[in-house]
C-alpha cells in the first residue's frame, strides 16, 4: 500500500518542477529531413514512390529517438538501396527532381556512416551539470526500451546511466530528480506536462521540432491564480539551420482512417457500423465500434485491480488493450451466448430486430430527428450520442425501462413489448455474467504471467484454457485518432495492418 | 483527559484540529498526516455545507495524482455533517426531508443504542409539524406509536425500501463508530443517534477507492489516548461497513445500472472521482452538488476539462469556498452555481 508521505513528494514536486527546452542543433539530421521534404512534396502523390514511406517514418523516429542515427534499428538500408535503383526513374519522370533526389540520397548515406546519437550526446552533457540522485530517460518508441537501454551502457560517460522509462512509467506515483524527455513535449501524453514527476523536467529536442509547451491553467477561471509554470527554452550550440522548422503533423506518421474505411467497409447498410480506429504498437490496428466496451489491463496495478472494462471513449494513448487473437468479434457476446445456450439465437434475433428497425429510422430521417422524436414520446435520455449507442451491434440497449419502451413503440414493435423486454433483461443478465467470467479468467491466467514483456514491448499473448476462451493478444495503444469511420461489422474487432 | 473545547468557533474548526492529530504509518511508525492530505479533509469539511448555496454548486480540481485524495476528502465531509447533525445545525432541513416523504414510507427510528423498523403513520400539524411513527402492529391494528418533532429528526432515517412492520420488535443492535464517536466527543458534542444516511455518495472505481479507504489511521493527542482504526471509520461508506452497520457515506462502481442508483436527499454531496466518472455518471445527479476530482493522466481528461469549461461558461459564475486556500500549491480549483432545475 503507498503511504500518504510518498505523494506528498509528488505535491511537493508538482509545486516545484522545472521546466527547461532544450533545442539542438544537429546538420546532418536537419539536411535530411529538409531534403525528404522537398522530394515528398512532389513525388508523395505519385504510387510509384510508395517506398518513401519508411523514410518519412525513419525522420519521425528520428524526432524522438536516443539510438545513434545510424542504428539498425532505425535506419532503412533497404530503402538507400531502392533510392539508389529508382533513381533512373525520377530522371525520367521528373528531371527537375533529379538534384533533390540526389541530394537525398547523399544526405541518407552520410547519416548511415553517422554513429552519433545527438540527443542523448546532449542528456549526456546537461546530466553532467547536475548532481541529480535518480534521473531518468523517458523515450517516446516503447519497443525501443531494451535497444536503448544497451547504448546507454555504450554511449553514456560518466556516472551511471540513467534509467530509461516508457509512456507508461510517468503514471505511477515514482518521482525523479530529473526526467530528459526525449522529443517533442506534445508526442507524450499532456500529464507529461501537467502533472510532473520530476523536480527538473527537461525536454531535449531538435530544433526544427520546436513546439509550444503550455503550462497555463486549463480551467477557464480556475480559484488561485497564477498557475503558469516558467519554461526555460535554452539553445544548443550546435549548428542549426535556421531556416528549418516542421509543423509536427507533418512528421508524424499518417494514418488514413478513411482509406482503412474504405477497405473495410461494404456496400451492404445493414452490416455497416460507427467505429473508432485504436492504433496499436507496432503498426497495427482495429476498428472498435462506437459505445462498446473493452477490457484492458493494467500492469502496474495489484493482481485483482489488473483487468478493467471500460468504454472506448475512456481509452488513452499507453493503455493496454486485450483482443481476440483469431476472428476479431466480441468475446463478451461469445462467452454470453455459451451462457444463454439453445436460447441465444432467439434472443440475439429480437435484439437484432429492434436495433435493425431504429437504424433504418435513422437512416432514413438522421440521428437529430429521430433522438427529437424519441424524447417528444417520452423518452429521457435519446440524444444523438445514445441513440448511436444504442443502435451499435455491441450494446446491449437503452439504459433505463422506459427509454427501451418508448424505442419499441417508435419502431412499430409496441405490441410485443413484454418479449422484447424479456430479452433484454436475459442478455443483460448473460453479458454481466460473461463479463464477470472473463475478468476473473483473466485475472485468473495474467496474475500466472509474468508481465514485464508487456511492459517492455508493448505486447504479449494470453491463452485462456477454458471453454470459449481462445488466445487473446494485449497491445499497447499507440494512438487514437479522433476521426469516425464507418465499416463493416464483421471487421470490427479484427486486428488489421495499417502500415507507418 | 480530552481537552475541553466548547465554543462554536472551536467545534467549526473542528476538521482543522482533527486533521493535526490525525496520523497514518510510516514504515512501522505512526506520524502526522502529511501537509497535502490535510488541505483534503479540510476543503471536504468546507464542502459539507455548500448545499446553503441558492444553486447547484461544483467544485472542481485537477490534481498531479488522485491516490487518496477522495477518501480524505469525504472523511472531511463526513465528520463535519456529523459535527452539524451533533450541534443541530441540520436539524430542521433534515426534518423538512423527513416531512417530504408520503405516509406509509418506511424508516427507522433509533432508541439509544437500539434502530427499529418503523412506518410513517401520518403527518400532523397540530400547532406545529409531527410526524407519527408506528413500529409495530397488534392484532387489532393499533401497536406502539412515536411522535418526532423538527428537533428529534436525528432520531429517524428514511428507509431505502418499505417493508411490513413485526408484531412485536426487539431492535437492533447498532455499534456506533468508535472514532467518529471519538472526534466529536472531543469537540464536547454528543453525537445523538447513529443513524445512517448518506451525506456523501463517491462515484468512481470502487474497488480502488474502497481500498485506499481501508488506510490505517490513528487518532493522536486529540483523544487523550491513540484510537487506532481505517480511514473508513470516519468515511463509513457502505460498501465497506456493510448494510446493517451505521453509514454515511458510499462508494458507487462505475458499472452500476440506472435501476440500481440508491435514492439520495437534497444534501447528498456527489463527488466524482475521475474524469470518467464525470463524463459516465454526472448526468445521474443534475440537481446534486458535485465535487470532481480530476487528474491530467485520467483517460478522457481533456474531455472532461473541456466539459466543466462549458458548464462555467454557462453558470452563474464562481463561488467562494475559504478552505480552498488550503490547497497544496499550484492545484487548480474552480468553483461555480447552476441553476438547479427545480428552482
Amino acid at each position: 500500500m503507498t503511504e500518504l508521505q510518498e505523494i506528498q513528494l509528488v505535491y511537493d514536486i508538482h509545486a516545484a518542477c522545472q521546466v527547461k527546452a532544450h533545442n539542438v542543433g544537429e546538420p546532418l539530421v536537419a539536411d535530411f529531413s529538409l531534403r525528404l521534404r522537398k522530394v515528398l512534396s512532389s513525388l508523395n502523390r505519385d504510387e510509384a514512390f510508395t517506398f518513401l514511406k519508411p523514410l518519412r517514418y525513419y525522420r519521425y523516429l528520428l524526432t524522438a529517438s536516443v539510438l545513434p542515427v545510424n542504428h539498425p534499428q532505425l535506419y532503412p538500408t533497404d530503402t538507400l538501396k531502392q533510392l539508389e535503383r529508382q533513381r533512373k526513374q525520377v530522371a525520367a519522370s521528373y528531371p527537375r527532381m533529379v538534384a533533390d533526389f540526389d541530394a537525398l540520397i547523399e544526405s541518407l548515406a552520410l547519416l548511415e556512416l553517422h554513429e552519433q546519437a545527438p540527443l542523448l550526446s546532449h542528456m549526456n552533457e546537461i546530466a553532467g551539470e547536475a548532481s541529480a540522485l535518480s534521473r531518468a530517460i523517458l523515450i517516446r518508441e516503447a519497443p525501443h526500451l531494451p535497444l536503448v537501454q544497451e547504448t546507454l551502457k555504450q554511449y553514456w560517460r560518466g556516472l551511471l546511466p540513467p534509467e530509461v522509462v516508457t509512456l507508461q512509467r510517468p503514471k505511477e506515483l515514482r518521482c525523479f530528480d530529473h526526467l530528459f524527455v526525449a522529443g517533442p513535449i506534445s508526442d507524450y501524453p499532456a500529464h507529461v506536462l501537467q502533472a510532473p514527476r520530476a523536480r527538473h523536467l527537461d525536454i531535449v529536442r531538435y530544433t526544427w521540432t520546436q513546439d509550444e509547451v503550455r503550462t497555463g491553467s486549463l480551467f477557464v477561471k480556475p480559484v488561485l491564480l497564477p498557475m503558469e509554470r516558467e519554461v526555460i527554452s535554452i539553445r544548443s550550440t550546435g549548428t542549426e539551420l535556421h531556416e528549418l522548422t516542421f509543423d509536427l503533423e507533418e512528421l508524424r506518421p499518417v494514418v488514413d482512417v478513411g482509406s482503412l474505411a474504405q477497405q473495410y467497409g461494404t456496400h451492404n447498410h445493414k452490416e455497416i457500423v460507427e467505429a473508432r480506429l485504436v492504433v496499436l504498437e507496432g503498426g497495427s490496428g482495429v476498428f472498435l465500434e462506437l459505445g462498446d466496451t473493452v477490457f484492458t489491463a493494467n500492469p502496474a496495478l495489484a493482481e485483482h485491480d489488473r483487468i478493467e472494462r471500460v468504454a472506448l471513449a475512456s481509452l488513452a494513448e499507453g493503455d493496454y488493450l486485450i483482443l481476440r487473437t483469431e476472428g476479431g468479434g466480441d468475446l463478451v457476446a461469445k462467452v454470453a451466448d455459451g451462457i444463454m445456450g439453445k436460447h441465444a439465437p432467439i434472443l440475439r434475433q429480437r435484439q437484432e430486430e429492434w436495433k435493425g428497425r431504429l437504424r433504418e429510422q435513422v437512416g432514413r430521417q438522421g440521428t437529430g430527428a429521430v433522438a427529437h422524436q424519441l424524447t417528444s414520446l417520452g423518452a429521457r435520455y435519446a440524444d444523438a450520442t445514445n441513440i448511436r449507442h444504442w443502435m451499435a451491434r455491441r450494446s446491449l440497449g437503452p439504459g433505463t425501462d422506459g427509454d427501451f419502451r418508448t424505442v419499441l413503440m417508435f419502431v412499430g414493435l409496441g405490441d410485443s413489448i413484454d418479449d422484447y423486454r424479456q430479452a433484454l433483461q436475459n442478455l443483460r443478465k448473460a453479458h454481466s455474467k460473461a463479463g464477470h467470467e472473463i475478468r476473473r479468467r483473466l485475472i485468473k491466467q495474467l496474475g500466472r504471467s509474468d508481465m514485464e514483456p508487456l511492459e517492455r514491448e508493448g505486447f504479449m499473448e494470453v491463452t485462456l484454457p477454458e471453454e470459449h476462451g481462445g488466445s487473446l493478444s494485449i497491445y499497447r495503444i499507440a494512438s487514437l485518432p479522433r476521426q469516425t469511420a464507418r465499416v463493416s461489422y464483421k471487421n470490427i474487432g479484427r486486428i488489421i495492418a495499417i502500415g507507418g | 483527559m480530552p481537552e475541553a473545547h466548547s465554543s462554536e468557533q472551536e467545534n467549526a474548526d473542528l476538521i482543522r484540529r482533527l486533521s493535526r492529530v490525525l496520523l497514518c504509518r510510516k514504515g512501522s511508525e505512526w506520524v502526522p498526516i502529511p501537509p497535502w492530505a490535510r488541505s483534503f479533509m479540510i476543503i471536504g469539511g468546507g464542502t459539507a455545507s455548500i448545499y446553503q448555496a441558492p444553486g447547484r454548486s461544483v467544485v472542481a480540481f485537477i490534481l498531479p495524482t488522485r491516490a487518496y485524495a477522495t477518501p480524505l476528502l469525504a472523511a472531511g465531509i463526513v465528520v463535519e455533517r456529523a459535527r452539524m447533525l451533533a450541534q443541530r445545525v441540520r436539524s430542521q432541513k433534515r426534518f423538512d426531508g423527513l416531512w417530504s416523504l408520503p405516509d406509509g414510507n418506511g424508516v427507522y427510528i433509533f432508541q439509544g443504542s437500539l434502530r427499529f423498523k418503523g412506518i410513517i403513520k401520518s403527518h400532523e400539524t397540530d400547532g406545529c409539524r409531527r410526524l407519527r411513527i408506528q413500529i409495530d402492529r397488534n392484532r387489532n391494528g393499533g401497536g406502539t406509536e412515536y411522535i418526532i418533532k423538527p428537533d428529534q429528526a436525528h432520531h429517524l432515517q428514511p428507509a431505502d425500501r418499505n417493508f411490513n412492520l413485526p408484531r412485536c420488535q426487539k431492535g437492533d443492535k447498532i455499534d456506533p463508530p468508535e472514532l467518529l464517536g471519538a472526534v466529536l466527543e472531543h469537540a464536547n458534542l454528543v453525537p445523538g443517534q447513529w443513524y445512517s444516511s448518506l451525506e456523501c455518495l463517491i462515484v468512481g472505481k470502487a474497488g480502488l477507492i474502497e481500498e485506499e479507504a481501508k488506510l490505517p489511521i490513528a487518532l493522536g493527542s486529540l483523544t487523550g489516548r491513540q484510537l487506532e482504526g481505517r480511514l473508513s471509520d470516519l468515511v463509513l461508506p457502505r460498501r465497506v461497513e456493510g448494510e446493517k452497520a451505521i453509514y454515511r457515506s458510499d462508494i458507487l462502481p462505475m458499472s452500476i445500472d440506472e435501476e440500481e442508483l440508491p435514492l439520495l436527499t437534497h444534501d447528498t454531496l456527489v463527488v466524482m472521482n475521475g474524469a470518467a466518472a464525470f463524463i459516465e455518471k454526472a448526468h445521474h445527479w443534475p440537481d446534486h452538488d458535485l465535487i470532481i476530482l480530476l487528474s491530467p493522466q485520467d483517460p478522457s481528461f481533456t474531455d472532461a476539462v473541456e466539459k466543466l469549461n462549458g458548464w462555467y461558461r454557462r453558470s452563474e459564475g464562481s463561488f467562494e469556498l475559504p478552505q480552498l486556500s488550503a490547497l497544496p500549491e499550484r492545484i487548480e480549483a474552480m468553483t461555480f452555481l447552476e441553476r438547479r432545475s427545480d428552482d
